[in-house]
């Protein structure tokens, strides 16, 4: 048997479940680092299907493995369109087009400059960051990323200094 | 610190019904194509957004040919120069081929690193080759100029609608599993209306995004004699540009500094006689390293 076949003849009641259950909240975690919503969204699909292939991540713990998948593939993505940007300056000489509504709203200068942080700072940094932002309690954290809860208060605190570090040696101010 | 993670917060709501449409559909689904084709969705994207050039082009029967055989880096924002685009692909998008239909598809072989030199093996893809036709206008041009304080320099009014025509590709990228993409095209080709004075342009559409008059003469110069496909890099990016001497020749090597080390990645673009080369890799030995291993 196929994987494919295998995976069409399982019972997709789990993963209705958790899709019902989180799809909302791990697409707007997603939606914080990635602005297109289309994409955002594309992504957390990925997220759900991902777990579904995944039995391990089935279970206690399938939150939690939800939101650190969510953060992780946001941040992945959110790099990878920072070398796409670099590998797409080979055409914009030649691409200049209007800019689009999309355009209008990924150039909201403040935005770009998070993001340009989040990209730029350790992937732990940022995951413990976006997780807490979105209302996780530590707890919560510790299972997502694995930790011990006892070290999640120090942990955050040395993201945001070095969340802070980066903005400031990148943009001059706090 | 959290109020600026706030600036984050989605504009919008998820549609819950459509992506469990998405995800039923995608059960079975393959993943999605890798991010070094990112350029050929922004030719789709480009060739849907273009404004359509209602110009004196289809009456611009004589042309003059140059061909751009070489990459070049300029430390401006070229964003700003004005003009209307219109992209047209011309073939199919890009899907991952073997090596034999890459060649078949691009018209030549690809130059690949010698085995080991990068990492595992690499996914071909051909991108169709790409008409771009930008449109001059002379009252954008002047906007353009007067809001750089260089409304002194004098744009002909024979310019307006004149059509600039450049033709790319097809294009072969080879995507290795460490991360390495090798990027190549055959040398381009230019076409701007017999008689127009492209030295002249290209001065004054570098005035138009900011360089001195001096620069501007000087780089409208170097693009007229010898045109480069323009690859523009703003000057607070913090990149190093460096000129280097490979085993098989010069290139231009484009490191970056900035951000966590681990994410930073180095270019190297590399012209010959036939091919011009985009190289780029997690570390400056493993892109010198490839192309070195390039003809």
């Amino acid at each position: 048997m196929t994987v494919s076949s295998e995976i069409a003849s399982r019972d997709t009641g789990a993963l209705d479940r958790m899709f019902r259950t989180h799809y909302e909240r791990v697409a707007r975690v997603i939606g914080r680092v990635i602005h297109d919503q289309a994409r955002a969204e594309e992504l957390a699909v990925d997220v759900f299907l991902k777990w579904w292939r995944n039995p391990s991540a089935h279970g206690d713990h399938a939150e939690g493995w939800l939101y650190r998948t969510a953060v992780r593939q946001a941040l992945d993505e959110l790099r990878r369109q920072r070398r796409r940007e670099r590998v797409e300056w080979l055409l914009q000489y030649a691409l200049r087009t209007p800019p689009t509504p999309e355009h209008l709203y990924a150039a909201s200068e403040e935005q770009r400059r998070v993001r340009d942080v989040l990209a730029a700072v350790s992937h732990r940094h940022a995951e413990l960051l976006l997780l807490r932002h979105e209302g996780l309690s530590y707890q919560d954290i510790a299972v997502a990323l694995d930790l011990k809860a006892t070290y999640v208060g120090s942990l955050l605190s040395r993201a945001q200094d070095a969340f802070r570090k980066e903005y400031v040696k990148r943009h001059g101010t706090t | 610190m959290f109020d600026r993670l706030a600036v984050l917060e989605p504009g919008w709501n998820p549609e819950v019904a459509r992506a469990h449409t998405v995800l039923q559909d995608r059960l079975v689904s393959r993943r999605p194509l890798s991010w070094i084709w990112a350029p050929v969705a922004v030719v789709a994207v480009c060739f849907v957004l273009a404004v359509i050039p209602q110009t004196r082009a289809a009456a611009q029967e004589a042309w003059a040919r140059w061909t751009m055989g070489r990459f070049d880096v300029i430390r401006v924002d070229l964003s700003k120069l004005p003009v209307q685009t219109h992209v047209t692909m011309n073939g199919p998008l890009p899907q991952r081929v073997s090596l034999e239909d890459a060649t078949k598809a691009a018209g030549f072989a690809p130059y690949l690193p010698e085995s080991g030199v990068a990492a595992g093996v690499p996914e071909l893809m051909v991108i169709a080759p790409v008409t771009v036709d930008q449109t001059v206008r002379v009252a954008d041009l002047q906007a353009a100029l007067r809001s750089v304080g260089a409304a002194d320099v004098q744009v002909p009014a024979s310019w307006d609608g004149a059509l600039l025509r450049t033709e790319i590709g097809p294009m072969v990228g080879a995507d290795y599993p460490d991360g390495t993409e090798v990027l190549q095209v055959r040398p381009i080709a230019f076409y701007a209306p017999a008689g127009f004075a492209l030295n002249t342009f290209a001065e004054v559409a570098f005035r138009a995004v900011g360089l001195s008059a001096r620069d501007a003469r000087a780089a409208g110069l170097a693009f007229a004699i010898h045109p480069a496909w323009l690859l523009d890099i703003a000057k607070d990016e913090p990149v190093e540009l460096q000129d280097l001497s490979l085993r098989n020749g010069k290139a231009l090597l484009i490191e970056e500094f900035g951000g966590e080390p681990a994410q930073r990645r180095t270019t190297i673009l590399r012209n010959t006689t036939d091919r011009m080369f985009v190289i780029a890799a997690k570390t400056r030995e493993i892109a010198v390293a490839v192309a070195e291993s390039l003809p």
